[in-house]
């Protein structure tokens, strides 16, 4: 992929929308980052997977412009796969092997030790917040992700007022916070 | 834990980067809360656990469209290589194969000779019961709800109809009421309505539900290929609400109605 593709690939990632972005990265990138899992004792589901968790920790560090472009994505979302896989092998117990294979890879712009974007954490939250209803998720991600403000999201809603959405926003909020209080592995720290 | 909206909106803007950390425990404090920089920190814990899981939805959604629409990533997926070890007497295999040949046979034979609409909606359906929370913060005027949450079906459609604006909710629970009184063109129409909404505004508001009873009022007016094409959707899409409810089965035999 081009440096100008790439970098409109990464502004359109900054959006809140990153459906067609994503649906590039898998177009591009599925393939090798799956044959690369393969070719160490994987199967194509693992290298799903895991491609999956390559992509999440892409878009949360494009995000929180940790990664700006200085090196490639598909340099990028080979060493997260590497380290995710290295990661899931060591969980099997066929350490010694596969760090053998991987040692001499070069390393990349961020280091996913560093990572914020747990997946497993991630994947408890997921449950946790299935738990506030569909309403408030979608107000809350309306106003948080999204970047509206309470007079752009009113008209989803069949609230009265603005007043009136905001207390019901104060309250799915008080409801995150309960549930994160009750659940500190949940809390990004 | 503060839960005022005074509070509240200090919080967002610092989230939002339109106060200091400084200027924030500031006011903060003057409206008497304590343990500022927990409060603080819990906030913007809670922002991004939203942001994240707003992305985690959108990969997922991505990679679950993108695993059915790639056949070569979806057919070869789990493909494990045969190991040697579990090679067993291939006599032994052959004779558990052609018994479970015979016995799959005549089940196969059975669902297929008694597979009809009717069975498979009483398999599929299940009721649904008003979520109470969300509600929360409605301002209602009349007893929709309520005759709702009293099966009172017919009820809810004549208060539906007296009705000058209605809502999503409304409109969903008044779609299920006709389907439950078996008026299910009328649930149809409905249902659509409120699908169509959602899709205009960028909506979700009782999708799934809508999606789901639209999908069992197809199958009882006999319109297989709609009622198909809704359920493979509801199947194939892990986050569903109804995910679970309808089974690849329940989809073949729903192929066999065709």
């Amino acid at each position: 992929m081009i440096t100008d593709t790439q970098q409109h690939l990464i502004w359109e990632l900054r959006q809140p929308d990153i459906e067609k972005p994503v649906r590039q990265l898998y177009d591009h990138y599925f393939e090798g980052i799956v044959a690369q899992i393969c070719a160490n004792s994987g199967t194509r589901e693992d290298g799903a997977d895991i491609f999956q968790d390559a992509v999440l920790v892409l878009v949360e560090k494009v995000k929180n412009g940790q990664f700006r472009g200085e090196s490639s994505i598909k340099t990028f979302l080979s060493a997260i796969a590497r380290n995710r896989w290295l990661f899931e092998l060591r969980t099997r117990s066929r350490r010694k092997k596969r760090e053998t294979i991987y040692s001499s890879d070069e390393d990349v712009e961020t280091a996913e030790e560093n990572d914020s974007f747990n997946i497993e954490r991630i994947k408890g939250l997921e449950k946790a917040l299935s738990q506030l209803g569909e309403v408030c998720k979608t107000i809350l991600t309306g106003y948080y992700y999204e970047d509206k403000s309470i007079k752009d999201l009113l008209p989803q809603f069949d609230y009265e007022n603005e007043q009136v959405l905001r207390n019901k926003k104060c309250k799915c909020m008080k409801k995150l916070k309960d549930l994160l209080s009750k659940n500190s592995s949940l809390v990004n720290n | 834990m503060t839960n005022n909206i005074e509070s509240e909106f200090v919080l967002d803007e610092l989230v939002k980067n339109r106060l200091t950390k400084v200027e924030a425990k500031e006011l903060l404090a003057r409206q008497g809360l304590s343990n500022l920089d927990v409060e603080i920190d819990l906030h913007f814990a809670s922002v991004k656990a939203i942001q994240q899981y707003a992305i985690l939805k959108q990969v997922q959604s991505v990679h679950s469209s993108f695993m059915h629409s790639e056949p070569n990533a979806e057919n070869s997926i789990g493909k494990a290589p045969i190991m040697p070890s579990r090679m067993v007497s291939m006599r032994w295999v052959m004779g558990v194969a052609a018994s479970l040949f015979v016995f799959a046979a005549t089940w196969f034979t059975y669902q297929y000779s008694t597979n009809d609409g009717g069975k498979l909606y009483s398999e599929i359906y299940q009721p649904y019961n008003v979520n109470t929370d969300r509600g929360i913060g409605e301002i209602s005027t009349h007893n929709l709800i309520q005759e709702f949450k009293n099966e009172d079906y017919k009820a809810v459609i004549k208060t539906y109809e007296s009705l000058l604006n209605t809502n999503i909710r409304e409109k969903f629970l008044t779609g299920y009421a006709y389907h439950q009184v078996a008026n299910y063109n009328k649930s149809i129409e409905l249902l659509r309505q409120l699908l169509n909404y959602n899709k205009l505004n960028k909506t979700r508001l009782y999708n799934d539900e809508a999606e789901f009873y639209l999908a069992l009022s197809y199958l009882k007016i006999n319109d297989i290929v709609s009622a198909a094409e809704l359920f493979k959707s509801i199947r194939s899409n892990p986050d569903h609400t109804f995910h679970e409810t309808v089974t690849k089965w329940n989809l073949t035999r729903l192929n066999w109605l065709k």
